[in-house]
């Protein structure tokens, strides 16, 4: 996965971050730019600051402090939070897998797809390219991961559903949605406890 | 005799690639079943866990693995078996069991997926129930090193003609004996304790 997949904004200033390289990324707001660098290490080079050697955990850590306070701003509910050129593709069917003629398992077929846009607001919407609309409330997501370039998320008596994301992070979608979802449940008087396999939420103690 | 074959292809790849350590391997029995628990930083992991074991190994995949065709046909023989990820995998519990049944050696990344920072992620609900029904022993096995090689968001130089061989350590911990669990409400009591062991032993190795 390339850098941007990680730094999907800019740890330093929020701002929107390019995906031209692999290896490097640069923020399209204060221009610094972020690379990678020996032992896992990334460089960060603000255009008017001295260059400095940081974690992958550091700036991951301010990342999701500003994609906080970027949802706390937020006035009007309806508001678009998070837009994605993506294709949708629903998995219908599970291919079992043998060894030795013994079942092992299956894998979900994935086939086609269509294109649109997937719209993070106060619900989730995919908006295909014929104008077709799918809504989905928080509550209906019943699991929530990364699949290489793709975001896949298991809708209540839908089914799994993926977003191959065209230019965005996955990371970007995992983030924002696991932040709308425990907000959900918030209101309700519930955390989550985990997202994997399914989301299962508890009660929270006062 | 493939599996022996792809192990022996990986040794001489790895071996050359990077600085190989291998510690504690003494915990790891000559035979009868046991778990393997590794923490997951970087995309070559299994493929270490695999080719380094001295048990050959049979790991929970991720089913989305397998939509590969080449991953459909090699996978298995090698070890491979799917899990899937985004709902409860009642098949992936029966096909483990079936192996450590058989007296094979079963690998798990309790994580679920790779960690971003190379920190270690919490642990799966799924996996601790599934240790505490299995009745086997537990050995952890720490991975240092690969996250500098390979991060989730970065690749890993397969050749790296500057000759620098980068060191990584898989380190094998005691094994760990959690007992019998059989019941639902024996694996809930027994819960908490598990996860916090099966964590403080996957980070004594890697840190």
């Amino acid at each position: 996965m390339p850098i941007y997949d990680l730094l999907y904004r800019c740890p330093l200033c929020d701002s929107e971050t390019t995906t031209s390289l692999s290896n490097q990324t640069s923020c399209l707001g204060c221009k610094t730019i972020f690379s990678n660098s020996v032992d896992s290490q990334i460089l960060v080079q603000p255009q008017r600051e001295p260059a400095y050697l940081t974690s992958a955990r550091m700036l991951n850590l301010s990342m999701k402090q500003l994609l906080k306070v970027r949802f706390d701003c937020v006035s009007n509910p309806d508001q678009s939070l998070l837009r994605s050129e993506s294709i949708m593709a629903i998995v219908s069917e599970y291919q079992p897998i043998y060894s030795k003629k013994k079942l092992m398992g299956y894998t979900e077929i994935i086939r086609g797809g269509t294109a649109g846009h997937l719209i993070l607001s106060n619900s989730l919407e995919f908006v295909e390219t014929k104008g077709v609309l799918h809504h989905w409330n928080f509550d209906q997501i019943k699991s929530l991961q990364i699949s290489s370039d793709a975001i896949q998320l298991y809708m209540q008596e839908k089914g799994l559903h993926q977003f191959k994301l065209i230019e965005n992070s996955p990371k970007l979608w995992e983030d924002n949605l696991k932040l709308a979802i425990s907000r959900c449940y918030l209101k309700q008087n519930l955390e989550i406890i985990s997202y994997q396999p399914v989301i299962k939420t508890g009660r929270i103690k006062i | 005799m493939f599996y022996h074959f792809v192990r022996f292809i990986g040794r001489i790849y790895f071996r050359m690639r990077l600085n190989i350590q291998i510690e504690g391997e003494h915990f790891i029995p000559p035979k009868g079943p046991f778990i393997l628990i590794l923490n997951h930083v970087s995309d070559i992991d299994p493929f270490l866990a695999h080719t380094f074991c001295p048990r050959l190994l049979s790991t929970m995949t991720k089913s989305s693995a397998f939509r590969f065709k080449f991953v459909r046909i090699l996978g298995p023989l090698v070890g491979a078996f799917p899990a899937l990820r985004f709902r409860v995998d009642p098949q992936v519990v029966r096909v483990a069991l079936r192996l450590l049944r058989e007296g094979k050696a079963v690998g798990i990344f309790p994580e679920g997926e790779r960690s971003w920072d190379g920190k270690l992620r919490d642990i799966k609900m799924g996996t601790v129930k599934f240790l505490l029904k299995a009745n086997v022993p537990v050995i952890p096995c720490g991975i240092v090193g690969s996250y500098n090689i390979a991060p989730r968001w970065g690749k890993m130089d397969l050749l790296n003609l500057t000759g620098k061989r980068e060191t990584v350590i898989l380190r094998y911990g005691e094994p760990i004996f959690f007992g019998s669990h059989n019941s639902r409400s024996a694996r809930a009591n027994a819960f908490l304790a598990t996860r916090s062991k099966v964590e403080h032993s996957l980070l004594d190795l890697t840190t």
